[in-house]
């Protein structure tokens, strides 16, 4: 698939945050991993 | 309910509706009334995509589960910003792109049209009934426990949300959507608040976690692989993102939702803001569970929370047999009081062989209370063997009916109202969208001109509505049922999904195909339901692998008979 038949590259709309989509959506990613990784934390503190 | 209270609900309630109605006043065609002209900011659609999937039971069940089985529940939302991320990479343009209604559209033209009237017919089906299901489902509990007439509840949510739904269509519905939020987090913010404030002066926060943590209610992560457990890490991940693959990609209700966004980057960060806020605000949901649950090792709390099945037992032939048990329930509080106060004070000497100790004393109490409220639930089933056994979704509203202030009260009940009245409106919205779109337009009467449509969609909403009634007022029926109906969307959701996955990223594979592969995978998924114990979110992975296989398989079969 070529860029131009990309519709997800297509987009010249940018988000208002982290200046490209790539780095929003790892931010999404990075944020789960820490909640799942304090979440952790949290239980076995008061366990 | 106070009067103060019933000013609270009422004036709330009626806010919503008529700003929903005002908001929606205007509708040229269907394009604005299915998709709000595609004219929405980027937080009304984050808002209205929670509001969708958050219907009352979230907010009443998700701190009864955290009472009596710990936090471990929220890991079932662990696979969603994964999919969020997935589906703003994949579905969200490509559906801007094709300027659809419905996401079955596309299946059309990418296949045919007989593969997307089975998934808009599949669609229709388990949202038909589960519209049903979520207006009964917070209509019962609100009875049980306010005193009301079910049926006569059942129909007031239902009224309340055609009144705006079907005038304002999608508009409307966007923005009692964000009215709906504002009212819904701040009265479980408030109610999280006050539960912990109310605990006794004796007991700090810090304490009422340690009190929790060491009772098994602050279990949030079990990282122990086991497929018949809905709750673990694994399932979470795994089964959680194939559902919220399914759920956020092909079910028109969240489909509709973004599609309204104003382009392609509002509808990406209207899923974006999901993916972020979607885990801790259920984090915060169970939390309050876990306090509930801390307050009521002060506070005695009723043997059962269900007060109707309590009712009819004591007036039936175990009512002798049932106060006893009311009475050894006290007995073993008070004791297992105690041995909290134990529990506390072994903490604050942050010494863990008296903590250990003090632990195992009070386990030990625990296991006592919960053997007597263990008998009482069976005699609740000798008096009637069709009782409602789970009390979960009680524990909740029944500490809110007892203990908050007055005006509070009135305001969570204006919550799980708007909680119902959100995901209702979503859903009579998508239904009223495929039937207009894939079904009435599409093949019943294809020539007609807008303003037939926009009549149309506007009759489709109230039949729908009527029809999403009929089912609540039926849905005591069902009896054991209910729960099987809870979980028809994982039922459908993995072939459906399936479908999408063979429409996006395998080229090669054709419309029969795929109609066949989701026909057999249907009916495999229901012969799993019926004959073993999988947990139901592993429907969605296996009902997805299974159509992409049997497709990939009669698409090889296709070719090489071709050669042949």
């Amino acid at each position: 698939m070529t860029e131009s038949e990309d519709p997800a590259r297509n987009t010249s709309e940018l988000p208002p945050f982290l200046n490209t989509w790539r780095k929003m959506y790892i931010a999404v990613l990075v944020h789960l991993a820490v909640l799942i990784l304090l979440f952790y934390a949290f239980t076995w503190y008061f366990e | 309910m106070t009067n103060l209270d019933w000013v609270v609900l009422v004036a709330t309630l009626a806010f919503i509706v008529l700003y929903g109605m005002w908001k929606g006043r205007k509708n040229q065609d269907i394009r604005e009334y299915l998709l709000a002209n595609r004219s929405m900011p980027w937080y009304a659609v984050g808002l209205s995509i929670m509001a969708t999937q958050a219907s009352a039971i979230t907010f009443l069940s998700a701190p009864g589960q955290a009472f009596s089985d710990g936090m471990r529940f929220v890991q079932f939302y662990f696979g969603l910003p994964i999919a969020m991320v997935v589906l703003c990479v994949t579905l969200v343009p490509i559906y801007h792109k094709l300027n659809v209604f419905t996401a079955y559209e596309y299946l059309e033209s990418r296949f045919d049209l007989k593969t997307r009237s089975l998934a808009a017919f599949l669609f229709l089906i388990q949202r038909g009934v589960s519209t049903g299901v979520s207006i009964y489902a917070p209509a019962i509990i609100l009875s049980s426990i306010l005193g009301w007439n079910t049926n006569i509840t059942c129909i007031i949510i239902g009224l309340l949300v055609l009144l705006y739904t079907v005038m304002g269509g999608t508009k409307a519905v966007s923005h009692t959507q964000m009215g709906q939020m504002t009212v819904i987090l701040s009265g479980m913010a408030i109610a999280g608040i006050l539960t912990v404030y109310m605990l006794p002066d004796e007991v700090s926060f810090v304490d009422a976690m340690k009190v929790a943590g060491k009772a098994g209610r602050l279990n949030v992560i079990d990282l122990k692989f086991d497929p018949s457990n809905q709750y673990n890490i694994w399932t979470g991940l795994f089964g959680g993102f194939f559902l919220a693959m399914s759920y956020f990609g092909t079910d028109q209700s969240q489909v509709g939702r973004y599609l309204s966004g104003s382009s392609v980057g509002q509808s990406r960060l209207g899923l974006i803001f999901n993916g972020f806020i979607k885990v801790p605000m259920q984090f915060c949901i169970l939390f309050i569970g876990a306090m509930v649950f801390v307050f009521y090792q002060f506070f005695q709390p009723p043997v059962f929370f269900n007060n109707v099945e309590v009712n009819k037992v004591k007036q039936g032939a175990y009512a002798t047999q049932f106060q006893a048990l009311e009475q050894e329930h006290t007995i073993a509080f008070q004791a297992k009081q105690q041995e909290v106060k134990g529990l506390l004070d072994a903490i604050h000497t942050d010494d863990e062989s008296q903590i250990t100790a003090a632990a195992i004393r009070f386990d030990t109490a625990e296991a006592k209370v919960s053997g007597i409220r263990k008998q009482a639930i069976d005699l609740i089933r000798k008096s009637n063997p069709e009782a409602e056994l789970n009390d979960t979704n009680y524990v909740f509203l029944t500490f809110v009916k007892n203990y908050l202030p007055a005006g509070l009260v009135g305001l969570l009940i204006a919550v799980v109202f708007s909680a119902s009245m959100s995901s209702i409106a979503g859903a009579l919205n998508s239904l009223t969208s495929t039937t207009i779109v894939d079904v009435y337009k599409r093949t019943l009467r294809p020539h007609e001109d807008e303003s037939h449509y926009l009549l149309m969609s506007r009759w489709f909403t109230f039949g729908w509505g009527i029809f999403s009634i009929i089912v609540a007022l039926y849905s005591d029926k069902l009896g054991n049922l209910l729960e099987a109906v809870n979980k028809l969307g994982s039922l459908f959701y993995g072939v459906i999904l399936g479908i999408f996955v063979c429409a996006f990223f395998l080229r090669h594979i054709r419309g029969g195909a795929t109609f066949y592969a989701a026909l057999v995978s249907q009916g495999v998924i229901f012969a799993l339901f019926a004959f073993t114990p999988i947990a139901f979110l592993w429907y969605n992975v296996i009902g997805c692998l299974l159509v992409v296989l049997i497709a990939v398989l009669i698409s090889a079969g296709q070719k090489k008979a071709a050669l042949q």
